[in-house]
């Protein structure tokens, strides 16, 4: 049912991991892409976010049976996602995307719209709970609730971070696009 | 996003609109294919071999530290202490603390030195110079915020879970809960230490409770020669003060119980290392695959340790770190290096990537850091991190990173 996505279970000694197969199959081709198009937000490379997306439903394979189990098993693999995100070159990326910032260049590509870059690319230029937790809630219109979950912290922890995050990206798209209406 | 409604003035509305917009847009030109999980675990346990094969650090330190006596080995500027059997190169020296390993030994600090924060340089290691500031955060003007952290290198001539071992009971002593470490995506570990054959590692981390910024991460590696790529036995500690520079280190990292045992006892430390370079020699020989020449040591500068596989906290990917006392003009020799960097082969610059800086910040007790990056068309990047200090040399690291 699933044959053009083959999902080896062959190093995992976790048996249940078979019994489960399908409906991880399942749960894995519904989700991919939103789980890219998050990864895609915060680390603004589309390679970078496939990959990271099949890290994270790799884990989420490798621990399907007690995974399958949660209300949001999509919620746990967007955790693991947006960790990684924020990790993967840590020192490099980060002084890379300095560097960037500095010097005004684009790295890359553009996947999107230049409107839609501009914003991501301001997402991930903040610091990276707020991008976390920004990233979330604009891309999937996650509630509160739903991110404090996602990211194992609390409600008020995520209120102060998209707060403080949306004030510095509306100030931020202001300034570059002059005081008025952004659009 | 009821809960989550802004105040209503124009910035804040031109933000929702460029939200929705955004959204729509990812959603509609971003719908990938779900792909095969095979590259991704085929990835992962590459990444894991060589983690376990010693991937560890690109760090840190240096101090000239009184004490320590080296032979000189002429014409290299360093100080070069090299032994391949356990005694040093030259007879009718002391040997040096981290003998057999080569090093720098002016630029050592042996154990019990003050480190920082209430940790000193533990038993069965010497600190390689002094302790780096941590640059992970950037602040708001997008400058890089050293705020109070700071990176070690240790070089591990001893037992390292000694090393790990006093660590920990110096981080207890200063109220971090340091527990068995792994990436979150491989597993959770159920020991501080693993073996695989005469491959070593290490791996702890842990904060303070209730949490107030602190953190501390210990890899200790030890792995043999590898082809061209040198033995390492070393130990990289990271030391974060801020909630920043924390979430940074501990949100990719699964903690094991703090019961943990530390693990099957270590191979012994390798013996066939290669003397430290001389001015003009070529270092960081055999990794990203061979497909980047090596870096030829510039003048006024000399490496203090073995260059080492990139750590775990380092990049993810295949990399390597150096770590050098510079004399002189810092600056010029990070230029220099820059400058090797962007016209070797296989290490031409992208003009479309970043770069290319240098930024410079004050850093702590009156130190200034340089940071230069640069990326190449093979995918592998590099970043130069000067610290010029007014008690020692500048200290120089050089890290790379595949991807």
């Amino acid at each position: 049912m699933f044959d053009h996505v083959p999902v080896t279970t062959s190093d995992e000694p976790d048996e249940s991991a078979d019994v489960h197969a399908d409906s991880f199959e399942d749960f894995y081709r519904a989700e991919y892409a939103s789980v890219v198009r998050l990864a895609y937000t915060l680390t603004g490379r589309r390679d970078r976010a496939e990959e990271l997306a099949q890290e994270g439903f790799l884990a989420a394979h490798r621990r399907w049976a007690k995974v399958s189990g949660y209300d949001d098993p999509g919620g746990w693999v967007r955790r693991v996602v947006t960790n990684r995100c924020i990790s993967s070159g840590r020192r490099h990326v980060t002084q890379l995307r300095l560097i960037a910032r500095l010097s005004g260049e684009r790295p890359r590509q553009p996947e999107l719209s230049d409107d839609a870059e501009e914003l991501w690319a301001e997402v991930r230029g903040l610091p990276k709970r707020q991008a976390q937790v920004l990233a979330l809630v604009f891309l999937e219109d996650r509630s509160v609730a739903d991110v404090a979950r996602i990211l194992g912290c609390g409600e008020e922890t995520v209120r102060t971070h998209l707060r403080r995050g949306r004030s510095t990206l509306a100030d931020r798209l202001s300034d570059r696009h002059g005081k008025g209406p952004l659009t | 996003m009821t809960d989550t409604a802004p105040h209503d003035d124009a910035p804040e509305r031109a933000l929702r609109a460029r939200v929705s917009d955004a959204r729509r847009d990812t959603r509609q030109r971003l719908d990938p294919t779900p792909a095969p999980l095979d590259g991704a675990r085929a990835r992962l346990q590459r990444r894991h071999r060589l983690t376990a094969a010693g991937v560890a650090a690109a760090v840190v330190i240096v101090v000239a530290v009184a004490g320590v006596v080296g032979t000189r080995s002429g014409g290299t500027g360093a100080d070069t202490v090299v032994a391949d059997s356990g005694r040093s190169q030259e007879s009718g020296l002391p040997d040096s603390p981290a003998d057999p390993i080569p090093t720098s030994a002016e630029d050592m600090a042996v154990a019990g030195s003050p480190i920082a924060n209430g940790f000193s340089v533990p038993a069965g290691s010497v600190l390689a110079g002094g302790p780096l500031a941590f640059i992970t955060a950037l602040s708001d003007g997008g400058a890089p915020t050293p705020d109070g952290g700071w990176e070690a290198h240790l070089v591990v001539p001893g037992d390292p879970r000694a090393v790990l071992g006093d660590l920990r009971r110096q981080a207890r002593a200063v109220g971090l809960d340091v527990r068995p470490a792994m990436d979150s995506a491989v597993e959770v570990p159920q020991s501080f230490c693993r073996r695989d054959g005469a491959v070593y590692e290490c791996f702890a981390a842990g904060g303070s409770e209730p949490f107030d910024g602190r953190y501390l991460t210990i890899e200790v590696h030890r792995r043999p020669r590898d082809g061209d790529i040198g033995p390492e036995s070393y130990a990289l500690v990271t030391y974060s003060d801020s909630e920043q520079q924390a979430i940074g280190l501990e949100q990719f990292l699964a903690l094991g119980p703090a019961d943990a045992p530390l693990g099957p006892a270590p191979p012994p430390v390798p013996l066939d290392w290669s003397a430290l370079p001389a001015t003009g020699q070529p270092f960081a020989v055999g990794y990203h695959g061979g497909e980047l020449d090596p870096l030829i040591l510039e003048d006024g500068s000399r490496l203090i340790v073995p260059t080492t596989l990139g750590t775990i906290l380092g990049c993810t990917n295949r990399s390597f770190a150096a770590l050098l006392a510079v004399e002189g003009d810092g600056r010029e020799v990070v230029e220099a290096y820059a400058q090797q960097v962007s016209s070797g082969p296989g290490r031409t610059a992208d003009s479309s990537l970043p770069g290319p800086g240098p930024v410079t910040v004050d850093g702590p007790r009156g130190s200034r850091i340089t940071v230069r990056n640069a990326m190449t068309r093979v995918g592998v990047s590099f970043s130069f991190q000067l610290v010029e200090r007014s008690d020692g040399p500048a200290l120089l690291q050089i890290t790379s990173c595949q991807g």
